[in-house]
């Protein structure tokens, strides 16, 4: 097919790669704060510790928005029609958010497919350098809320099957196909911000035992 | 410091990271509706669908929606679920494997870009479907089916140019017969209605 995987820098606000090494240690106190009080007070206060608590909100709340259609399909509505497509619109509002807004919002992240102008697609995942500016609230809302949407949508894939509700089943397997490329797209994402910690680690690592020889 | 970046487009994109969400919501939708416009002129059938080179499945999947709820609206009250249903999965499937058929038959082309321009071009049976829930019994089918064939034309019209141009010469027709199969099931299941 001619994929080819690629992954790209960004730094935000111009921040020099050397300077981090300074900047460190004081880097880590609001971070630390913000841990503790996410540890001792209730959910309303624990989204007062993110960065971007509406973020946050709309990142599970389409999820929920979802899930509760379909769980609770007979319920709500009585129409197969409308549950069917009243979920299928969430899940799809779901994907769009996640990969468009709350990726880039509360951790930094972001993957797409570009195509060039010789027709090939090439996939790009991007992550942020400066991982102190990641509210560490905001971080674990993301990658909870992320890893585990498609364990629920496999769960319920399952049910489907034993309940032999075929007429049902393309909701899971859309709702699995969509949580997995998320799931899979910023792992990438992920994957590639801790490679460049690493390299960078190493480079510097290098420069100054270089340094301190010559 | 700018990041060391390779391609415009990339540079482009890194500038969007800040951007207001309003940006992003506009910015897709336009490009939804610039694609569903240009599925419906004549240019896309003479330019083999260039226009949708950039592929989302956004539209495709509404696509989807809106003729399975059109079909929904007209069949007998005990199919109404069966026939949602299958037009939903001949549509996603039909896409699914008239794709893999241009790609094993050694076609370079995205899988995500021929599931876009198949389900784009749906657009137009779609549009007929739609007025022909308008139209009275009294008229009958005869209309119905002009109209339907002249969907099929269209709708034929872009993705088969678009198919055509990716695989070779003498693969021509094995991959562009599934694409037309394709729009013909759908034309059907609409017709059946």
């Amino acid at each position: 097919m001619g994929d080819d995987l690629k992954f790209v820098d960004s730094e935000m606000g111009g921040v020099p790669s050397t300077a981090p090494s300074s900047v460190a240690p004081t880097g880590r106190g609001p971070v630390g704060q913000a841990d503790m009080a996410e540890s001792t007070s209730s959910s309303m206060g624990f989204l007062k510790t993110a960065k971007h608590p509406v973020v946050c909100c709309f990142h599970l709340g389409f999820k929920l928005a979802a899930l509760i259609t379909f769980i609770f399909s007979g319920i709500i509505f009585s129409n197969f029609i409308v549950n069917f497509v009243v979920t299928t619109v969430f899940l799809a509002f779901d994907f769009w958010t996640v990969k468009n807004v709350t990726g880039r919002l509360l951790v930094g992240m972001r993957w797409w497919n570009d195509i060039k102008e010789d027709g090939t697609s090439e996939w790009i995942f991007e992550s942020l350098t400066d991982e102190r500016q990641i509210n560490s609230t905001d971080k674990n809302v993301f990658w909870a809320g992320l890893w585990l949407w498609p364990v629920a949508w496999v769960v319920f894939l399952f049910v489907e099957i034993f309940r032999l509700q075929f007429t049902y089943l393309p909701i899971p397997i859309m709702g699995l196909i969509l949580a997995g490329s998320n799931t899979i797209g910023y792992w990438k994402c992920s994957k590639d911000a801790k490679d460049k910690v690493r390299q960078w680690a190493q480079h510097n690592a290098v420069r100054a035992v270089v340094g301190s020889v010559i | 410091m700018d990041a060391p970046l390779s391609s415009e487009r990339a540079v482009d994109c890194i500038g969007t990271l800040d951007e207001p969400v309003v940006d992003t919501i506009m910015r897709d939708l336009r490009s939804v509706g610039k694609k569903l416009y240009y599925v419906m002129l004549p240019r896309s059938r003479s330019e083999a669908g260039a226009g949708l080179k950039q592929w989302d499945l956004w539209g495709p999947l509404f696509l989807c929606l809106i003729l399975s709820i059109i079909l929904w609206a007209n069949a007998p009250e005990n199919q109404q679920e069966v026939v949602f249903g299958l037009v939903y999965v001949i549509v996603w499937l039909g896409a699914v494997v008239v794709t893999f058929n241009a790609l094993l038959l050694g076609g370079k082309i995205s899988f995500f870009q021929s599931v876009c321009v198949l389900g784009y071009c749906i657009c137009p049976l779609v549009l007929a479907a739609f007025a022909c829930l308008f139209l009275p019994s009294s008229i009958g089918s005869i209309v119905k089916f002009i109209l339907m064939l002249i969907a099929l034309h269209w709708a034929t019209g872009a993705s088969v140019g678009f198919m055509s141009e990716l695989v070779a010469e003498d693969r021509k027709a094995l991959a562009v017969y599934p694409v037309w199969l394709f729009y013909v099931a759908i034309a059907w299941l609409i017709l059946l209605n």
